[in-house]
């Protein structure tokens, strides 16, 4: 799939812009500079304006990441369940800090409540959920993307 | 004591996947009534303004009286208004729009035609977190079966009624669920709130009147028409009526989602419900109402859940109630919540763009090898700042749990953690 291929099944109206990013953030992982620059033409709005929604929102992200990206929620409720001790794991199988530059392997960063807070303490790698994460988990959920 | 099962009657009983359980327990036959002119867009206006429903997204506005407002705006400027069913909840500790989307997506769906009908509004929007990719699939799957069926579209059950109804997700973030940045993200503009007025029932989306409505709030709707408006307002306080979902998080025996009567008190809730707290754990606070929500600490707990004032009431907010007991470090929660609005503070007001930025530092300092003396002196006038001066409520929400502790705890709290320098 190319962003041709997405941009060409969505009608060219302003509200759809969303629509494509969500569409190709979900392709290839990130809305790269070539990608804004196309959506902008086919939408018919100004390429800033598509910046500006990408750089208000975190879920969009501008470059294309590291292999690995680990996320963890830092609610209040997963904080509770003890997120700490699988932050402190986390750091330490993948040799990186978190919400620091990650390095070319993995990132890893603490992520907003995600909405599942019955089932925290959540992890979240390369898209997919893990909940009720034990600190003990950690290294097994890793290894298979290594 | 027993749950009042409202919204969540045909959680658990009917496959939310098939249209057709939703029918056989009696779905979409509210709707039908109105499409056959048993009931007028005007019938189900006043009997929701009589039923007294209250917006359960945390505001807790009246939900008659906005609509009312946007008819008025809609008559005066001759334009047919929108509706957009919020769904977007990025607030810390609440997931009830995703789990009301997840069990019974066609109440979501018959409530807001409902609305739609009575609103006269030809367009509706379901905006849906942008985390929640599952849930939005599901509406838009939903939409499609009832497309089918031919609930929604053109001249529907050959009555005059046209409605269309779509999915939008949200770019992500804690400010779209505010009406006017909602608004902004779906023409495609910044996650920035605007100033008001005009408010959005007058000149919302596209410049149109524009009601913005919880996905809890609709999904009340067929029910109060089912049962009566003043059935439903018999039930919860005076002021606040109805049921609302609440989410019982942390130190307590049994936790989980309840659908109770507004107006309860946080003894019953936490005593009667959820069983108590876990055995040696002493209570430090209740924070009702999410990441923005006030501190109820142990001699307050005969305090009631409404969204009404008083010094008997505790706004009740999106209905995330978290207990936090002893074993737990208030510092990492204060980090918790610094970095959240640091994280969400869109960056549009100096005040909350920098005032935020400096709590988080704070916060940092706190968590790791203590404040600084000057921090002290700061704080409070940070606090006054944020709370006064930013443009959105955003600002005075990063506030409230730091001013919270102050007024518990006292300035002993942060004295006892002050850096000590060599």
């Amino acid at each position: 799939m190319t962003i041709q291929k997405i941009l060409l099944s969505l009608e060219p109206k302003k509200e759809n812009v969303l629509a494509a990013l969500h569409r190709a953030e979900e392709e290839f992982g990130c809305v790269t500079k070539e990608h804004m620059y196309l959506i902008a033409e086919y939408f018919r709005v100004k390429p800033a304006r598509v910046a500006a929604l990408i750089s208000g929102s975190e879920i969009f992200s501008i470059s294309k990441p590291p292999r690995l990206k680990v996320e963890i929620c830092g609610g209040p409720h997963c904080k509770i369940k003890r997120s700490n001790a699988i932050v402190r794991e986390a750091e330490k199988y993948l040799g990186v800090k978190i919400d620091r530059k990650g390095s070319r392997k993995a990132v890893l960063k603490t992520v907003n409540c995600v909405g599942h807070c019955a089932h925290g303490p959540v992890m979240i790698v390369n898209g997919t959920m893990y909940d009720r994460v034990k600190s003990f988990d950690v290294d097994d959920i890793l290894r298979n993307y290594l | 004591m027993k749950e009042t099962k409202i919204i969540t009657k045909n959680w658990g009983l009917i496959n939310p996947l098939l249209i057709e359980s939703y029918l056989h327990a009696g779905g979409y036959q509210q709707f039908m009534q109105c499409l056959s002119g048993k009931l007028k867009p005007e019938d189900v206006v006043s009997a929701i303004e009589k039923s007294g429903l209250r917006g359960r997204g945390g505001g807790g506005f009246l939900t008659g009286k906005k609509w009312r407002f946007a008819l008025e705006a809609s008559k005066r400027k001759n334009q047919r208004p929108y509706l957009i069913i919020n769904g977007d909840e990025s607030e810390p500790g609440t997931y009830k729009d995703r789990l009301i989307m997840e069990k019974d997506p066609h109440a979501v769906i018959e409530g807001s035609l409902i609305a739609a009908y009575a609103l006269g509004a030809e367009e509706i929007i379901i905006y849906v977190n942008g985390r929640y990719r599952e849930q939005a699939g599901l509406m838009q799957k939903s939409i499609r079966s009832a497309e089918e069926k031919k609930i929604i579209g053109q001249k529907i059950g050959d009555s005059k009624t046209s409605i269309s109804m779509r999915v939008v997700q949200s770019p992500g973030g804690y400010i779209c669920g505010e009406e006017s940045a909602l608004i902004n993200t779906i023409e495609g503009r910044r996650a920035e709130p605007r100033l008001r007025p005009p408010y959005p029932a007058e000149e919302g989306l596209d410049g149109r009147p524009t009601v913005v409505n919880n996905v809890e709030t609709v999904a009340n709707i067929p029910a109060i028409l089912e049962m009566g408006a003043k059935a439903y307002s018999a039930i919860g306080d005076k002021e606040s009526t109805g049921t609302k979902i609440y989410l019982v998080e942390g130190a307590v025996k049994y936790a989980g989602v309840y659908e109770l009567p507004l107006g309860i008190t946080l003894h019953d809730l936490i005593y009667r419900i959820a069983g108590g707290f876990k055995a040696g754990r002493r209570l430090e606070f209740v924070q009702v109402g999410g990441a923005s929500g006030e501190f109820v600490f142990p001699d307050g707990l005969r305090k009631r859940l409404t969204y009404g004032s008083g010094d008997w009431n505790v706004k009740v907010g999106s209905g995330a109630i978290l207990a936090v007991d002893n074993t737990v470090d208030v510092r990492d929660l204060i980090f918790s919540w610094a970095q959240f609005y640091r994280q969400e503070s869109c960056g549009q007001c100096t005040p909350c763009r920098e005032g935020t930025y400096q709590l988080f530092k704070i916060a940092e300092r706190l968590k790791g090898e203590g404040i600084l003396p000057k921090d002290l002196e700061n704080i409070e006038d940070l606090l006054e700042v944020l709370q006064k001066t930013s443009l959105c409520p955003l600002g005075s929400m990063a506030s409230v749990h730091w001013r919270n502790i102050i007024s518990h705890y006292g300035r002993k709290f942060f004295l006892k953690r002050i850096r000590k320098t060599k």
